[in-house]
């Protein structure tokens, strides 16, 4: 059954087409003429009717009117046993450039409908019309198995609905599956969610183990809490008796000042107290020196030695003075009677005598003055010892040497006193430091406690340990801060939880989104397989029908393969198709085409197919062929040929509706 | 057998009534403090996790104000063994503040040997018992009165804690506080016969571990009550939330359910067949949260079938919701004639035709999904 029929043409503006009517019947229709005489326009005019230009914006300039004004006409078509006019408009708003009347109701189809007339009359796209019922010259001409013809026939043939492809449909799953699982995919849903999982998995397993490791760490802490009082209290024991020890040490210090203190006190006491006794006697205070010495001189010479020598001298000299005079006295005058001369002797006799009595008055003298050295020394002695109050000399020098005896004694306690005085004042000076610094340190150092620790502590050695432990408190401490902070990290592995479960919950959702992904892929695929296995078949079998028809039944068999790449049957084998002839390659896609069509429809529906010129290369035999096969297929479906040739319309005669142009 | 029982004496109590009146007691359990809260989002799980807390307060508030003498908590005071310090701190702050008896049984979050119960311990007052391996006694003479009970453990205690125990037989009250399932099967969680709770003797047993109250039911002579959660948790703890209070004394037992929940959590289905936009659904689960009050928590599921072109957006829908939380969970199938499809003699009739021909019970829901998915495709 024809379920569309193209009726009348009213081509108001459409390229150089101007206020046109053309009348088709249900049958063949050729529409002859020159070339440039405007078959294409109509055709395409034919194409605008039902599917506008909005899709095909360049093609507006194609067709813009040669007269001015803007494209529009009118197509009466019978669809389905009822008259419809499509109007189309382009000098009016968008919203009224189309409109569809049902003649027979006169009633105007919805908005929506007039939006996809082409849709809704020929329940097909655009695209899916050009690629089957709308055989334009090129199509024929194509040769080669895998061109785009072919593509646009298997997208063609792989969706119902031809608004989108199998390709487009795959894509579009793959796309999403890409966003779900692709490694490539910078957020790829599954496997960041599986990463957040990860991480929050391990997140929690860390911080459990962190819980264990807790319990062992609290009970280090408490071990090295233990340690580090005994330190604490190791270290106040010994700094407890230091201090004892330090301040029994300034006890005894500051006791044993007081005591020195108060010793040289006395001792000073004693020596001033002495000092007091020593009284030397005043006599001796101012010695004259040189009257000293001369006391104390003995006389140059021995008086009484010089004396009696010169007593004995004197002595000697007059008893010798009287021998000779006695003697010389006799012998003269003995001699004298001897001798008168020897008076003379005599003579020398007295002289001598004389000087002999000189001699010994000299000695007188002498003895006389040493006499009187003697008495002034010795007066002078007197005095001396008497001012004295001595009686001697050896009693003078011993009072003075008890003078100087005390005067020395009385120097040296002076001398004494001096630097105990001196000693006592660096004492007190000493004291008072020691009492201020113990007030200072101890406040009142007698009150204070003595703690009743080793006192025998060497407070050297105690320091040298309380160093040691201050490192080791140090030490502990640090340890404890540390354990203290591991211990008491107080982490809550719930967030990790929650996170885990959200994106458990996420992951399961994208798990199931991903697997109606690929299940839906599957069934897509499978239908596709099916479809083209089914489609196959079939488009082989009305393929061979048609080309069966055409080559005159030179050619019986074309096999027809899910890629749409025919084999031609050469005896008991199939042929690829690239040994035909180019004439009968166009035959063969011709064939092919029709094949599609035939294929595809649906039982009692019927397309008008609107073929371009489509014949134009082929010979009288073949163009014959072709004919006879379309005025066959006329009987079921409106046939629109257009040729710029004769022969159609000559060779066609009544069979067709000829529309001269 | 007989479980050996250890005894113990609180002698101090907050009042001397002895045979005058009944004994109040407040039974409250599963609080489950720091529980994680997944189905919320981020915000609003630190809110809920602090009204938890706030509520359990609340709790013993009005316990307080009810002159609640005994407080019985059945276990899972903690959702976990290693809980925050804090949340420790909390809990034993609050009891603390207690001057009436407060008997804690250790449930299969928090058994007895995990760390909180080591934290709680230190520096909790006398007055709060926690119960432990052994079947403990607590007298309490001034109310006439005697509390048993008996902790886990380990997160597992797959043979009955209660079976063989019975109450000293005299003239005094008993409670028994302990975690459990109540079931006459297996269970990993204290397997409790009904048989064993009504061979104790105990005028009444607190449970805990289920999270809604169970009514107070009887075996025997022994009345015996799950009192739930004391706040929902998740969706799947819808409803009303609270603890059970009332008077205890020998041979009478007259407890009553208390709610007192800061919110509830609701779980509607939503059939949005006859919605033709979002906004329509928006106003219907308005119309919910009108009826149930906006401080709540709301589930949708979305069911019945939509036009294929309703895209529904949860998170469009939850924004658009007047509560505290909601949660939109889309089951609506697309509107569509698979079976007419299904003849169609293309890519989307055979897709269809495969799936409705291969569809069976076991994979009907993942199939029905991807049909809704062609649905919304083609």
């Amino acid at each position: 059954m024809k379920l569309l029929v193209i009726k009348e043409l009213n081509i108001v503006n459409f390229g150089n087409i101007s206020n046109k009517k053309i009348s088709f019947s249900d049958g063949f229709n050729v529409i002859a003429g020159e070339n440039e005489s405007g078959k294409s326009t109509i055709l395409s005019f034919i194409r605008f009717i039902f599917y506008g230009v909005s899709s095909r914006k360049s093609e507006i300039k194609k067709y813009e009117p040669l007269l001015g004004g803007k494209i529009s006409g009118t197509a009466t078509v019978v669809f389905d046993g009822c008259e419809y006019e499509i109007i189309r408009d382009l000098n009016l708003t968008k919203a009224k450039q189309v409109r569809v009347i049902n003649k027979s109701t006169s009633e105007e189809a919805d908005r929506d409908f007039c939006a996809a007339v082409g849709e809704n009359f020929l329940k097909m796209n655009e695209e899916s019309f050009i690629n089957t019922y709308f055989i334009g010259q090129l199509s024929a001409k194509i040769t080669g198995g895998n061109d785009e013809i072919l593509n646009k026939l298997s997208n063609l043939s792989s969706s119902g609905d031809e608004d989108i492809s199998y390709n487009e449909i795959i894509g579009e799953i793959d796309e999403q599956i890409a966003d779900l699982t692709s490694p490539r995919r910078k957020n790829a849903v599954i496997l960041s969610l599986e990463k957040e999982i990860d991480d929050a998995n391990s997140k929690i397993y860390r911080i459990k183990i962190q819980n264990e490791q807790k319990k062992e760490l609290e009970a280090e802490l408490a071990r090295t809490e233990k340690e580090l009082k005994e330190a604490k209290d190791e270290k106040n024991a010994l700094t407890e008796s230091i201090n004892s020890a330090r301040v029994l040490e300034i006890r005894k210090r500051l006791a044993d000042e007081k005591n020195n203190i108060v010793r040289l006190k006395t001792s000073i006491e004693a020596d001033k107290a002495k000092l007091y006794k020593i009284v030397p006697d005043k006599l001796f205070e101012n010695i004259d020196k040189e009257k000293e010495a001369e006391f104390l001189k003995e006389p140059e010479t021995d008086f009484d030695k010089s004396i009696q020598k010169l007593d004995d001298e004197y002595k000697k000299i007059s008893l010798m003075r009287n021998i000779i005079c006695i003697l010389g006295a006799i012998l003269t005058v003995l001699l004298c009677f001897i001798n008168p001369f020897f008076f003379s002797i005599g003579i020398l006799i007295i002289a001598f005598l004389c000087f002999l009595h000189k001699k010994s008055k000299n000695i007188i003298e002498k003895r006389d003055e040493f006499k009187k050295c003697k008495n002034e020394h010795e007066s002078m002695k007197k005095e001396y010892l008497k001012r004295f109050e001595s009686e001697s000399k050896e009693e003078y020098l011993s009072k003075k040497a008890k003078y100087k005896e005390y005067e020395n004694e009385k120097r040296i306690l002076l001398e004494k006193i001096k630097t105990q005085t001196e000693n006592l004042e660096i004492l007190v000076k000493m004291h008072e430091n020691t009492e201020n610094d113990a007030l200072t340190n101890y406040k009142n150092i007698d009150t204070i406690k003595v703690a009743d620790y080793n006192l025998n502590v060497n407070i050297e050695e105690a320091n040298e340990k309380i160093k040691k432990l201050d490192s080791e408190i140090l030490l502990k401490t640090e340890k404890i801060h540390r354990l203290k902070f591991e211990t008491e990290k107080d982490e809550s592995f719930v967030e990790a939880q929650e996170k885990l479960e959200a994106a458990k919950t996420a992951l399961a959702k994208a798990k199931e989104r991903y697997e109606i992904l690929e299940t839906a892929k599957n069934y897509i695929n499978m239908a596709f397989n099916e479809l083209k296995s089914s489609f196959a078949p079939s488009l082989s079998e009305n393929t061979s029908e048609i080309f069966e028809k055409l080559t005159e039944k030179k050619y019986s068999g074309v096999l027809i393969n899910e890629k749409f790449l025919a084999k031609i049957k050469m005896g008991n084998s199939y042929e690829d198709a690239g040994f035909l002839s180019s004439g009968a390659l166009d035959q063969l896609y011709f064939s092919m085409r029709m094949g599609i069509i035939n294929t595809l429809k649906q039982d009692n529906e019927e397309y008008p197919v609107i073929l371009d010129d489509a014949f134009a290369f082929y010979d009288d035999t073949r163009l014959k062929a072709v004919l006879d096969f379309l005025t066959e297929y006329s009987k079921h479906s409106q046939i629109v040929l257009s040729s710029c040739h004769m022969r159609e319309a000559d060779y066609l005669g009544k069979k067709a509706n000829i529309i001269n142009l | 057998m007989t479980l050996q029982i250890i005894r113990e004496l609180f002698a101090e109590g907050i009042s001397d009534k002895r045979g005058e009146k009944m004994a109040k007691i407040m039974h409250i359990s599963d609080l489950h403090l720091d529980c994680a809260l997944s189905e919320l989002d981020e915000e609003k799980r630190e809110i809920r996790r602090a009204e938890i807390k706030e509520s359990f307060e609340n709790a013993i508030d009005y316990a307080v104000e009810n002159k609640a003498e005994v407080i019985l908590i059945s276990g899972d005071v903690f959702d976990s063994p290693c809980p925050l310090k804090s949340t420790v701190e909390f809990v034993k702050k609050t009891l603390n503040a207690v001057k009436a008896y407060v008997f804690i049984s250790p449930g299969n979050h928090d058994p007895y040997t995990s760390k909180a119960y080591k934290e709680l311990e230190k520096e909790l007052n006398p007055n709060v018992k926690i119960f432990k391996d052994a079947f403990e006694c607590v007298d309490l003479p001034n109310l006439n009165m005697r509390i048993y009970g008996r902790g886990f453990m380990s997160e597992c205690e797959p043979s009955s804690l209660l079976k063989g125990f019975r109450v000293i037989d005299d003239d005094m009250a008993s409670i028994v506080v302990i975690h459990g399932e109540v079931t006459s099967g297996e269970s990993s969680y204290n397997p409790i016969d009904i048989k064993d709770i009504a061979q104790s003797g105990a005028d009444y047993i607190a449970l805990g571990h289920t999270h809604a109250f169970s009514q107070i039911c009887r075996a025997e002579n022994t009345c015996y009550a799950y009192c739930g959660t004391h706040e929902g948790h998740g969706f799947d703890e819808c409803g009303d939330k609270g603890f059970i209070f009332g008077d205890v004394e020998k041979g009478n037992v007259k407890l009553k359910f208390v709610p007192l929940c800061k919110r509830k959590y609701y779980s509607f289905e939503t059939d949005v067949s006859d919605c033709e936009i979002i906004e329509d659904i928006s106003s219907k689960m308005n119309e919910i949260i009108e009826k149930n009050g906006s401080e709540n928590l709301y589930k949708f599921i979305l069911t019945g079938y939509r036009n294929a072109d309703l895209r529904i957006s949860e998170s469009v829908l939850k924004s658009r919701a007047d509560a505290f939380f909601v949660k939109v969970y889309d089951r609506a199938r697309v509107k569509a004639d698979f079976e007419s499809i299904a003849t169609e003699k293309n890519l989307r009739g055979i897709c269809i035709k495969n799936i409705l021909n291969d569809i069976n019970d076991e994979n009907r829901e993942k199939l029905e999904k991807v049909l809704d998915f062609f649905a919304e495709l083609f």
